[in-house]
């Protein structure tokens, strides 16, 4: 997304220009650290870093954390987002996916972002890692946590002091860049703020045209080195015993942008295209004059939910209301599955089933799940159980038609039980159920085959 | 009645329908029952319209993300369930600081906790209220039905574009996981409402309103006035400030903004019966059963009022004051232990009698309403 030429690393050694850096940075507001904190050399740098890019100052927004960083907005004469704590990754990749695929992709997403904020957002930074879209982001790590008394973070090396880590820290840091390598992250260096060479480090991240992060250290004067004086000179030290190199990590220009990707990707044949816009017409007449209340009940993944469907665009194609709600149990494979069904003349009101009217049940699991509803069903209505299972004493009339092995098929015992149903209680016409078939344009023969079985069963 | 364009449709459709038509062109998703309807509906939906549909690694995520784009320019929502909602508090927070449009889908189910993911429920309408640290107005529109849901959706990013603010679409799994027949051609016509833009040359003041009701003019991020957003204490610059005529001005913004333009919030149908000394008010999936209640008792030759309420906040109080003139007796039937919108609205109940009828963990049927409009009202 940036065009400018990358700059090469370490070729500035030059103090920062404070004429071109004004363009980014007020220098006029005073910087809201304590004396000595490292964040203003990474302000500095950011600034140096836009200013090598050449950037337009209206074309960056700049996403900062909760902390004493998250104050670099004050300064910045870009677009400025001060967000959450930890969330800044997050708002970023909505202005970056709003920006590359709605906007003119013009728009450069900077995170500022501390090692609190890195800590309590990791999932942002992880998830960020992997989509790949063009944010870059800038861990301020100072190892604690200084806007709130320096307090241990999830980045605090072992033995730190901070004041919630008296004797020393317990718990090993968050490798941020070993992490994020694991994650598809295409851009990850490790510098310390007081490197000359920040600016341009940071200005090549800017250039990554996708993730890039940039884990800072730094020194928080307010706590750190008031309560571990000797730290200065045991960064370094300590970064090479935990094998932690310094520098640009990777640098991989093979990766796909996210919107690119996206792009690519976001058109599948949709649900959308299956609606027909015009609506199921009426070609049919119905019988009812009072709502009918059903429930109809078999084994998951024989067809329960869908032959109810079909049951409802043949209401429909009749010139009904109707309602459907399915159930089964948590995983939607095994066990049970039933479906409401509610038919009537006008709109429906309430769409719940105290007493049913009828109840359809092809399976000992159905039968297990709508028993109750079963004993209780209206005595005017009718019942459909299957011949094989044992069944309470029912208010209603039941029919006991044997589908097992009169259907081929299980997926269309179901039907079958609709058909025979419809056979003995005709407020719609079979051809109705037919036609709500014919309209799904899939397994017709079968299921028509089955409707058929179903209507001569009993 | 006779249909004209019948279409067997989810409640879940129909919000998907109404954000699309309303012009969210981005939607940010987790999964979660009853809400990953939504979900799957925009997943599959807003790419082929140029919008944007993407999942989120949790609902933090989702909500930031749709924040985001918003401050971008675009129209953004999200939808989950009680479980997700709560982790999203942060975020609504942080919309309604920064004054940025967005719409959340709470489709509720059996709380607390993961409670029970496909029972539905009436038991989140205070969380969704009142979750703003701070205690700050944020609209809440309610659908019934699904062919509602629709006008309500539409009516949520209204409110939410026009007022800068978030918005809570307030559902439950009743509606977004039935599927009904809705006739399309019967959807009511509802004009598309859009932010209120900063074009002119003046100085760009990121909270730069100029009548406290007013939402300020909106400059997206990255457009060609420099935008100052944040979510702490600030004055019309976006310049951090915790206390001052400026910071209380700002504070003071915030709640006058959702409560001085209850002309375009409310939302309601009142249904009076002449003579009537009964009122029922009712909302959501349980409105359904009070609608078919106050038609029985009608048949029955008794005198009921009713009054449904869809934007169930900030409470529309001039509607219910003038619906209670003569009203002895009020019913409220909720899906919650306690009658939590009955609190809220007691207040503003100047009756003799104010009922609730309450039931947790299966749906209150019209006979349980009927009965609370048979009793005799109390003598004591
Ligand atoms: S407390 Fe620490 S991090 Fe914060 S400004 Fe002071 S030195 Fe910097």
């Amino acid at each position: 997304m940036i065009a400018s030429a990358l700059p090469v690393e370490g070729a500035t050694q030059a103090p920062l220009n404070k004429m071109a850096i004004g363009d980014y940075l007020d220098e006029n507001k005073e910087a809201p650290y304590c004396k000595g904190c490292g964040h203003i050399h990474i302000d500095k740098s950011l600034a140096r870093a836009l200013d090598l890019l050449s950037m337009d100052p209206g074309k960056v927004a700049v996403v900062s954390d909760i902390g004493c960083m998250g104050l670099v907005d004050s300064m910045l004469k870009t677009h400025t987002v001060h967000t959450t704590h930890g969330r800044s990754p997050a708002f970023a990749a909505g202005i970056e996916l709003a920006d590359a695929l709605y906007g003119d992709s013009a728009l450069k997403t900077i995170v500022m972002i501390g090692d609190g904020g890195a800590t309590i957002g990791l999932l942002h930074l992880v998830e960020l890692a992997r989509m790949n879209p063009d944010v870059t982001v800038l861990i301020h790590n100072n190892f604690l946590y200084g806007m709130t008394g320096g307090q241990h973070s999830g980045f605090t090396p072992v033995n730190f002091i901070t004041s919630t880590t008296l004797g020393g820290n317990i718990i090993p840091p968050i490798d941020i860049c070993g992490m994020l390598a694991t994650c598809n992250a295409g851009f990850l260096a490790r510098v310390l703020a007081t490197d000359h060479n920040l600016p341009e480090v940071i200005a090549q991240s800017i250039s990554y045209p996708g993730f890039a992060l940039v884990e800072i250290l730094e020194l928080c004067t307010g706590y750190g080195t008031r309560f571990n004086p000797q730290i200065q000179n045991k960064i370094k030290a300590d970064l090479k015993q935990q094998g932690r190199r310094l520098g640009i990590l990777s640098q991989d220009q093979d990766k796909k942008e996210f919107a690119i990707s996206y792009k690519e990707k976001s058109h599948p044949a949709d649900r959308a295209d299956q609606r027909p816009e015009e609506g199921i017409p009426r070609l049919f007449a119905h019988q009812l004059t009072a709502p009918l209340r059903l429930i109809m009940g078999g084994t998951a993944g024989e067809g329960v939910q869908s032959a109810a469907h079909l049951f409802t665009v043949a209401a429909v194609l009749s010139g009904l209301f109707t309602a459907q709600k399915n159930d089964n149990p948590v995983t939607v494979g095994t066990g049970f599955s039933t479906s409401e069904l509610i038919f009537s003349p006008d709109e429906i009101l309430f769409n719940g089933i105290s007493m049913p009217d009828a109840v359809l049940i092809t399976s000992g699991s159905g039968l297990k799940r709508l028993e109750g509803m079963l004993v209780r069903m209206n005595p005017e209505g009718l019942a459909v159980v299957e011949a094989d299972l044992t069944i309470p004493q029912v208010p209603g009339r039941v029919l006991r038609p044997s589908f097992r092995g009169l259907i081929p098929d299980p997926k269309n015992v179901n039907l079958a039980a609709v058909a025979a149903y419809l056979k003995h209680h005709p407020f719609l016409p079979i051809d109705a159920l037919k036609e709500a078939i014919r309209r799904r344009g899939k397994g017709v023969e079968e299921a028509l085959d089955a409707v058929e079985r179903g209507y001569q069963a009993i | 009645m006779e249909c004209r364009q019948s279409q067997i449709v989810s409640g879940a459709d129909m919000i998907a329908t109404g954000a699309i038509y309303a012009g969210v062109r981005f939607y940010a998703g987790y999964p979660i029952t009853p809400a990953s309807t939504i979900y799957t509906a925009m997943m599959s939906d807003l790419p082929k319209l140029g919008g944007i549909a993407i999942g989120a690694p949790d609902e933090i995520s989702a909500l930031c993300y749709c924040v985001g784009a918003s401050l971008r320019g675009m129209k953004a929502m999200t939808a989950t369930s009680g479980p997700g909602f709560t982790l999203m508090v942060e975020t609504i927070g942080y919309a309604l600081m920064t004054e940025t449009p967005v719409v959340i889908a709470l489709a509720q189910r059996l709380g607390p906790s993961t409670g029970a993911a496909t029972q539905s429920a009436q038991g989140d309408i205070l969380l969704a209220e009142y979750c703003i640290s701070g205690g700050y107005p944020l609209p809440v529109i309610c659908p019934t039905r699904p062919s509602d849901a629709y006008e309500a959706v539409i009516r949520a990013v209204n409110i939410a574009e026009t007022l800068r603010t978030p918005v809570v679409l307030l559902t439950e799994k009743e509606l977004t996981m039935t599927w009904e027949t809705v006739d399309l051609a019967r959807l009511p016509y509802l004009e598309v409402k859009d932010r209120p833009m900063f074009r002119r040359d003046e100085p760009y003041l990121t909270y730069g309103f100029k009548q406290p009701a007013d939402p300020p003019l909106f400059a997206p991020v990255g457009g060609p006035f420099k935008v100052t957003i944040t979510g702490s204490a600030h004055n019309r610059e976006g310049e951090l400030i915790k206390d001052g005529p400026d910071a209380v001005a700002m504070l003071g913004h915030l709640d006058v903004k959702i409560r001085r333009h209850m002309p375009e919030i409310t939302w309601v149908k009142y249904d009076p019966q002449a003579g009537s000394e009964t009122l029922v008010i009712s909302y959501g999936v349980t409105d359904r059963a009070a609608r078919a209640a106050v038609q029985t008792a009608r048949i029955q030759g008794l005198a009921v009022s009713h009054l449904t309420i869809y934007s169930l906040f900030p409470v529309p109080e001039s509607i219910l004051m003038s619906s209670i003139s003569g009203i002895k007796r009020v019913i409220i039937p909720e899906e919650n232990i306690s009658g939590l919108y009955r609190s809220v609205l007691l207040p503003h109940l100047n009756a003799e009698e104010v009922i609730g009828i309450n039931k947790v963990a299966s749906l209150i049927t019209p006979d349980e309403i009927l009965a609370g409009i048979l009793k005799k009202p109390c003598k004591d």
